[in-house]
């Protein structure tokens, strides 16, 4: 009986776990992981909207067909239409009605009721099956044979520009995140030092009994990685949350720039990222604590 | 040119515990606080330090355990200069010395149990290994009712006998006491004393600052009397 209690006892850590500053200390490593998490998962989904853009655009294009005449047009289309199939037979291609081809202008001409006699181009889209060749010069040529002519929009021009955005923002989350987790360092730093000086007594006693600096940096090590983890979890929950909910189609239509959409794969990362930031806040600890224990084992 | 190696622990080959040789210590830049004490404590000895308050007798103690840089002069622990030897070496001495302050240093979230566990738990003992060791001894200083208790709960004299007990858990061969009676009572104070001479008995270097004049005259031991700082005289107690 004596030995259970002793047993319930003796597994107490030997730094105080409800120290002054363990509370704050927690709750503000929570924040960081939390702007973390966002920086993290906006990087991710930057990189994979970034590739799938990139891809619809290199393997699709828009044919125009600028023609007034709304008879002379329609055989035009067709014509097009015909030589397209020939051409590229396994590909999907779309002779695009009015309404879609104004969606389509939407973006240049704004959010209004456009007149019904606006004359807009017949727009023909071409999605392009793996099989068949890209190549749309042979195609131009054809149709000014017939007749016809045609703009071709490869999308080359929107594709560079859209590679260049994503590159853009990528690089922006990376240098975020890795600003953040530097701050994760500096306040595990800050926060190993105020425990080293709150818990002096504790270090006293302990260097008394014969610990080894090492022993010591242990027990700040785990501490410190105990803290993170509970922090990381914390904090990428409430970022994964706040990620679900700003991928909905909701919040999507009330922010001005796309959110990139959440997938639950991306748990792993997450998972991963609570670790390394546990692992992240006992390396700082442990380096910080060995180093100011060393010097005063100088000073002695 | 070549790195000065430091040396590993030696085994004293005299009966040598603690040499001091015109020692001096001072804080800072102030004065000189312990000036040219030459002390010697031999294996087995039983030591008094007295003096009055602010003589300098906690700093020696203190040099003793490492606790303080001196400022000039010898220190040999064991029959090892300790300005000359590794930090693992000082890990090794500082393991076969016991302390025992005047503010207990009992850390205030583990039980009585823990605090005296705590010089084998550092060393890496199993737990399952010094159990029934621990609980004996608590039992012997009279706190085998109070070992789950938290040392804010305590008497003083209850924290200095569980001071005390950490002190002599790992069965040291030095033990350095700082005014180790001076928060129990006489019956305790006497008890207490019994058993520091029942380990000097078993072979343990007793050293104790105290300025418990009861206490010096009650048992034959060395007396080294400091005033100002100086080591002014070291007799034997012959009233024993």
């Amino acid at each position: 009986m004596q030995d259970k209690s002793i047993k319930k006892l003796t597994s107490n850590p030997l730094l105080d776990p409800n120290s002054n500053n363990a509370r704050s200390l927690v709750f503000t490593l929570s924040i960081v992981a939390y702007l973390a998490t966002i920086a993290l998962l906006f990087s991710v989904t930057m990189n994979r909207m970034s590739t799938s853009w990139n891809s619809a655009l290199e393997n699709s294009a828009t044919i125009q067909i600028l023609v007034e005449n709304p008879t002379l047009r329609e055989v035009q289309v067709e014509i097009t239409f015909k030589n397209l199939k020939e051409n590229y037979p396994n590909s999907e291609i779309t002779v695009l009605d009015k309404k879609k081809s104004l969606d389509m202008l939407k973006p240049w001409l704004g959010n209004f009721n456009l007149p019904d006699d606006l004359p807009i181009p017949a727009l023909i889209s071409i999605n392009f099956a793996e099989e068949d060749n890209k190549d749309l010069t042979y195609i131009s040529a054809a149709l000014k044979n017939e007749g016809v002519i045609v703009e071709i929009d490869d999308h080359t021009r929107w594709s560079d520009q859209v590679k260049k955005s994503a590159i853009a923002l990528k690089v922006g989350s990376t240098a975020l995140l890795i600003l953040i987790f530097s701050i994760a360092i500096f306040i595990s730093n800050y926060a190993t030092k105020s425990a080293l000086l709150a818990q002096k007594n504790i270090i006293n006693i302990l260097l008394q009994v014969g610990a080894k600096n090492i022993f010591i940096s242990k027990l700040f090590i785990k501490q410190a990685g105990i803290r993170g983890l509970i922090s990381g979890l914390y904090g990428v929950s409430l970022g994964y949350f706040t990620m679900v909910i700003m991928s909905t189609e909701r919040m999507k239509e009330v922010f001005i720039i796309p959110i990139p959409n959440f997938y639950w794969p991306d748990i792993i990362y997450l998972l991963l990222f609570i670790i390394g930031f546990s692992i992240n806040c006992s390396i700082s600890a442990g380096l910080t604590s060995m180093n100011i224990l060393s010097k005063k084992r100088r000073r002695r | 040119m070549f790195k000065k190696k430091k040396s590993k622990v030696q085994i004293a080959l005299n009966n040598e515990v603690v040499r001091f040789e015109r020692l001096g210590l001072r804080y800072g830049r102030g004065p000189e606080i312990l000036s040219d004490v030459d002390m010697c404590l031999n294996k087995g000895s039983f030591n008094f330090l007295t003096g009055p308050s602010g003589a300098g007798k906690s700093s020696l103690l203190k040099l003793c355990y490492m606790d303080l840089k001196q400022s000039r002069g010898l220190i040999s622990l064991f029959g090892n200069d300790i300005s000359s030897i590794s930090q693992k070496a000082k890990y090794s001495i500082k393991k076969r010395i016991g302390v025992i302050l005047q503010d207990f240093r009992l850390i205030d979230h583990l039980t009585v149990f823990e605090n005296v566990a705590l010089p084998l738990r550092v060393s890496g003992e199993k737990r399952r290994n010094y159990t029934k060791d621990i609980c004996e001894l608590l039992q012997w200083v009279g706190l085998g009712d109070r070992m789950d208790a938290l040392p804010k709960t305590l008497s003083g004299g209850e924290k200095q006998r569980a001071a005390i007990a950490r002190a002599i858990i790992s069965k040291p061969d030095l033990i350095i006491a700082d005014e180790p009676t001076g928060n129990v009572d006489e019956v305790m104070s006497k008890r207490l004393l019994k058993l520091f001479i029942e380990m000097n008995r078993s072979g343990t270097t007793i050293l104790i600052a105290t300025h418990d004049k009861k206490l010096v005259k009650g048992i034959n031991a060395n007396i080294l009397n400091i005033e100002n700082g100086t080591l002014i005289n070291t007799n034997f107690n012959s009233s024993f």
